[in-house]
């Protein structure tokens, strides 16, 4: 059964991110003049790589179940980290853990375990900040994930498949990302191949569309491009969406297309949802 | 049946999973043969320092004289044990996420069984919380599998015993407990979730891999029983997780 491969320090997974960091992603969601897309959405990576980190913390050691790699894309198209990181394309997680740009505190509600909620003190670090400049080179995006991909697919021929989670506001400035995209999509492991997941946000207001099985009910030709170069859902996946409220039919891609802040705080829930940790 | 303690004959065998050192085995297992107690428990992979809290709370468990089995002796020890694991995490200066998974604290899935003799007949009793599984059988003939019996009942989310005060009254109501009655020629085995599911697979469906298993354990082949796993692992008929397996005959 593809995508059932165990997670372990000598079988590891990656984690792909691309980020859109376009002049567009300093505009606000939906129209809106509050929340700037750049500024939610590197909050929602920094959250998902501290969720990650928490994860595969057994006790006072990180066991690197994960390996990240981040690439912002916009004036320029490099690594995302900032810090002691800067300029890395692959991180183990464990040193992904140790070496935050910056560590702030923030008060959070949690579950009492009695049925209430309790302020619990937490640790926010940041390992990438904001980024708004230019256009939207895709393609070089892809083609960063693609060399990082045949590097890790050379070493790891049987282990989870890498997934890549792209996030765009935008349509490609340096050419169709089509075939590039169907060059991801033919790659993986024994156990499957790579899953490539896409979220559209949209400075626009415009009704969203969240993990369609078919493209006849998308708006436009951008639409059916990133639809046609997202990944089905596997079936861990969709429990996953189906856990976060949402309902993902049998086929279900990883796609979203105008998506509103909660759409890219579960398209990233869901998409690093790979967890038979061992 | 005098001197209890000498009519017990008791194997052990604990195997941690496949890429994972024996020390870190989340599995433990704890004996107290003077008084005729036996525990395991399985730390829970995902929580933080389950190795630590699954071996502490066995070997404190097996010591405790009355042998808590009671919900009102249970809570107390809990209590205290999730207190003194706490602490020995805040005395230390941890990283960040250490520091933040602590906070959520430990779980395990524990079993423990006492025996004693009432009038020269001997009689058992079991308490657990969780997936780890007691089965007490005559021969081949399997006479209680406790707390769960099917091996499809393995893989949902059990309910754990937390380190964490403000989870335990929770927990606590779903503990199960067991009694009974056994004779010259029974056994017992205390086994960890994914032993215990596929050892009632293999019964359900007659398998004669069972006979291999008792063979290794009744002779405390450790090598031979760890080849064996090794063995069903790859042939994914055991699905990669600690072992712990006490064995107790009755002689």
């Amino acid at each position: 059964m593809p995508y059932s491969a165990e997670i372990s320090r000598s079988n590891p997974t990656c984690f792909i991110i691309l980020i859109d960091q376009s002049g567009s992603m300093a505009d606000g969601f939906g129209g809106s003049e509050g929340l700037r897309k750049s500024d939610f959405v590197a909050d929602v990576v920094n959250k998902t790589l501290h969720d990650l980190v928490i994860r595969c913390t057994k006790a006072e050691e990180i066991r690197n179940y994960y390996y990240i790699s981040i690439t912002g894309y916009g004036g320029t198209v490099q690594s995302a980290f900032s810090g002691a990181l800067a300029g890395k394309t692959l991180v183990p997680i464990g040193e992904v853990a140790d070496n935050p740009a910056r560590l702030d505190t923030r008060m959070k509600k949690v579950p009492d375990g009695a049925g209430g909620l309790v302020e619990q003190q937490v640790r926010f670090p940041t390992w990438i900040d904001p980024g708004a400049s230019g256009g939207t080179p895709m393609c070089a995006a892809l083609s960063q994930a693609k060399s990082v991909l045949e590097q890790w697919l050379s070493e790891h021929k049987n282990g989870f498949p890498p997934t890549i989670l792209h996030l765009t506001d935008g349509q490609s400035t340096d050419g169709d990302p089509t075939s590039l995209g169907q060059e991801l999509l033919s790659v993986g492991t024994s156990d499957g191949p790579v899953l490539f997941f896409n979220c559209h946000v949209s400075s626009e207001r415009a009704a969203k569309v969240e993990y369609p099985s078919e493209a006849s009910s998308l708006p436009d030709n951008f639409a059916k491009t990133l639809f046609g170069i997202s990944s089905a859902l596997p079936e861990s996946f969709r429990k996953a969406a189906e856990q976060t409220g949402l309902r993902v039919a049998e086929g279900g891609r990883g796609f979203v297309f105008n998506g509103d802040p909660t759409s890219v705080v579960q398209f990233f829930e869901i998409g690093t949802r790979p967890a038979n940790l061992r | 049946m005098n001197g209890l303690p000498d009519a017990l004959r008791i194997h052990t065998f604990l195997l941690p999973k496949r890429g994972s050192l024996p020390s870190e085995c989340e599995d433990a297992i704890a004996i107290n043969k003077a008084r005729t107690v036996f525990a395991i428990a399985d730390g829970a992979t995902e929580a933080y320092d389950s190795r630590s809290w699954a071996r502490l709370f066995i070997r404190s468990w097996i010591r405790i004289d009355p042998t808590a089995f009671e919900i009102e002796d249970f809570e107390p020890l809990s209590l205290d044990l999730g207190r003194r694991l706490h602490r020995k995490w805040s005395r230390r200066k941890l990283p960040w996420y250490a520091e933040e998974k602590s906070q959520f604290g430990s779980f395990l899935a524990f079993l423990g069984l006492q025996f004693h003799l009432v009038d020269n007949s001997l009689q058992w009793r079991a308490i657990a919380l969780g997936d780890c599984c007691l089965i007490h059988r005559n021969g081949t003939l399997v006479c209680d599998t406790f707390p769960l019996t099917r091996s499809e009942e393995f893989g949902s989310n059990p309910i754990l015993l937390p380190s964490i005060h403000s989870k335990l009254r929770r927990a606590l109501d779903h503990i199960r407990q067991m009694a009974g009655t056994a004779s010259s020629g029974h056994d017992f085995l205390l086994l960890s979730d994914a032993v215990a599911s596929w050892f009632l697979k293999q019964r359900e469906e007659g398998s004669d891999e069972l006979q291999v298993f008792d063979k290794l354990t009744d002779s405390d082949d450790t090598d031979g029983l760890t080849d064996f796993f090794e063995g069903l692992r790859n042939q994914d008929k055991i699905k990669n997780d600690d072992i712990a397996v006490i064995r107790i005959v009755i002689v």
